[in-house]
């Protein structure tokens, strides 16, 4: 279905995609300026701001590659081994000493810069994990952690990226960093005549569609998905006009050659969908509960592809990363739900773009 | 490999559709979690295993969690029998306990019917004891007051006696005073007519003592003169009171100081 889809629909813009992104260029400048100036910047804002794209997207592509050496860092299990692996990883084999796990971090960050004389940049992505999952003793560690590294010499800067209801759990960390919030950016949600002046327009034209009549083509898609209190959500956009395509794309099906085009009728035609991430969401499940049947003959695959979503969710309506085993155990074991049927699910959703696969 | 969904806006949706079995398996693994840490430590209480039976339906436990379900039911099992048996025992040691609490009672009943006995008896014999102490108090008490009448009767008469005898001594004493305040007064003028005879003599030996002195002056025998007032003066010493001495004295003094000597004495 979507896997050929031009929008980048769940996923964050990365360093490649800057030809598509748009409608923040002054938060780039601003975010580029703090980390620019200091050497811990905090991140925040609502979650479907675009918080990650900023860094990964507009930010990479504010720096030249060889000004800085960007170590991007999720919690998956701890967040300390998750550095350190990092890390690691970043180091070269042949310079990796046999002893590194047992070194100290500032000297891990010294023997990293040697062998790239660059300004190192840890970013700690979807930082909340730690307050999610996360124990006391490793929230202490990475404090600590941070402490010494700003007060080390070393070549090393800290950017760590959040959703803004989280912010009130940064109390102890400010204890031990009191510095946390002296160079901080909060990003917001964008505004509706940037959407319909530029970034909409942009997204489409960049996706190699032609764009009809503009001036009534752009509000009207606005019209569709605008929460009345919320205003419009960055990722139901993606997935509306990742809707659009697919709905022109089949009206071309005879013949695929010709460019595609949004108009006013098509986006009628699609209609208002307030909240379209849940029906794309309904979609695809049902799509993947008729794939069950039909290769693994179940009777009633229904809310089995959910059930397998569900476990990569926290209680905090947040998203976790789990292996094929962590979520096998949570999975009921009286409705024939194998190992095969979860890794095929799992693939499929892949493929949809609603997961991501990580090492 | 890690699966990890593509943003927490899809991560709400789903919480947010998820079915109510799905959420209730993952109450039910989170409710293992803390039971596995609890069992790991005591047995797990029949409260505690009954709130558990309800997610046993939802989610197989984990083999640990399983075995810590058995220990503690066999647990609790050993615990009902034993809490029988110990019922049994404490409601033998009750009755047991009940009968000899009534043996006492009993006995206590008896030992009180004993006891006021003994004391009535006692009592009794007491008032007797205190009737007859009473009794010969009062004999003795008699007997003094008859020895003490006759003491009285015998006392009066002497003191009779004695004031008869008091009134003769009183007489002898007065007739005795009276012989004593003559003779004083006797006394007292035989030293006054003395001291006035005395005074007398005194007075005439002044006044010739003073005719001497002024005789002396009046020849000129000054030196004579200061003799004379020289033998004068022990009477004047003598009779300060006398006023007509003292003057006499100091007249006479002035005209031994003013005597004029004569050019030959004789």
């Amino acid at each position: 279905m979507s896997s050929t889809s031009p929008f980048k629909l769940l996923d964050a813009y990365n360093k490649g995609d800057d030809a598509s992104y748009f409608g923040r260029k002054r938060e780039v400048a601003q975010l580029y300026n703090a980390v620019f100036a200091g050497r811990l910047t905090l991140l925040y804002g609502a979650s479907g701001t675009g918080k990650t794209s900023l860094v990964q997207c507009g930010l990479e592509n504010k720096f030249y590659a060889t000004d800085w050496l960007p170590l991007f860092v999720r919690r998956n299990q701890n967040l300390n081994q998750a550095l350190r692996q990092a890390i690691a990883t970043a180091l070269p084999v042949a310079t990796r000493p046999a002893d590194l796990a047992t070194l100290a971090l500032e000297e891990q960050l010294r023997l990293l810069y040697l062998q790239h004389f660059r300004t190192i940049y840890l970013i700690f992505d979807q930082f909340e994990e730690l307050f999610i999952e996360g124990d006391e003793a490793e929230q202490l560690q990475f404090y600590q952690d941070i402490r010494d590294l700003l007060q080390s010499e070393q070549h090393a800067k800290v950017l760590i990226i959040m959703r803004e209801e989280w912010l009130g759990h940064l109390n102890t960390f400010e204890r031990i960093v009191p510095t946390l919030f002296d160079n901080r950016l909060r990003i917001e949600r964008m505004r509706e005549q940037l959407l319909w002046r530029t970034v909409i327009p942009g997204l489409i034209r960049s996706a190699n569609i032609e764009l009809q009549e503009p001036r009534e083509t752009v509000p009207l898609i606005i019209e569709q998905i605008k929460d009345p209190r919320e205003g419009v959500d960055l990722a139901d956009l993606q997935v509306y006009l990742d809707r659009l395509y697919r709905k022109a794309a089949e009206a071309q099906a005879p013949a695929p050659a010709q460019q595609l085009s949004f108009d006013r009728a098509l986006v009628e035609q699609v209609g208002e969908i307030k909240n379209v991430l849940s029906v794309f969401l309904d979609e695809q499940m049902l799509e993947l509960e008729t794939k069950l049947k039909e290769k693994f003959g179940m009777d009633d695959p229904s809310n089995i592809p959910l059930d397998i979503l569900y476990t990569l969710v926290t209680n905090e309506q947040t998203k976790r990363s789990l292996d094929l085993a962590a979520i096998l155990e949570q999975l009921p074991q009286n409705r024939g739900i194998t190992p095969e049927v979860v890794a095929y699910c799992l693939e499929q959703m892949e493929n949809m773009r609603l997961l991501n696969l990580n090492d | 490999m890690r699966y990890e969904l593509k943003h927490d806006k899809l991560a709400a949706q789903i919480f947010l559709r998820a079915s109510a079995a799905a959420k209730a398996r993952r109450r039910a693994g989170e409710i293992y979690g803390l039971y596995a840490e609890i069992g790991a430590e005591r047995l797990f209480s029949a409260d505690e295993l009954l709130y558990l039976q309800q997610f046993l339906q939802v989610l197989a436990p984990s083999d640990q969690l399983q075995q810590y379900i058995l220990q503690s039911q066999k647990g609790i099992e050993a615990s009902i029998e034993a809490e029988k048996i110990e019922a049994e025992r404490r409601a033998r040691a009750e009755e047991k306990a009940q009968r000899a609490e009534e043996e006492a009672r009993l006995r206590q009943v008896a030992e009180k019917a004993r006891r006021r006995a003994i004391w009535g008896t006692i009592l009794a014999v007491g008032l007797a004891i205190l009737a007859i102490i009473l009794g010969i108090s009062a004999f003795q008490q008699r007997n003094q007051a008859i020895e003490q009448q006759k003491i009285a009767e015998s006392s009066e008469k002497r003191a009779t006696n004695l004031a008869k005898d008091v009134g003769i001594a009183r007489d002898s004493a007065i007739a005795l005073r009276k012989i004593a305040e003559r003779k004083t007064r006797e006394t007292a003028d035989a030293l006054k007519k003395l001291s006035q005879e005395t005074a007398a003599k005194e007075q005439l030996q002044f006044s010739n003592k003073v005719d001497i002195v002024q005789s002396f002056v009046n020849a000129g025998y000054c030196e004579l003169a200061k003799k004379a007032l020289k033998d004068l003066m022990p009477l004047v010493n003598k009779y300060r009171e006398r006023a007509e001495f003292q003057v006499t004295a100091r007249e006479l003094q002035e005209q031994v100081n003013q005597c004029k000597p004569l050019n030959t004495q004789k």
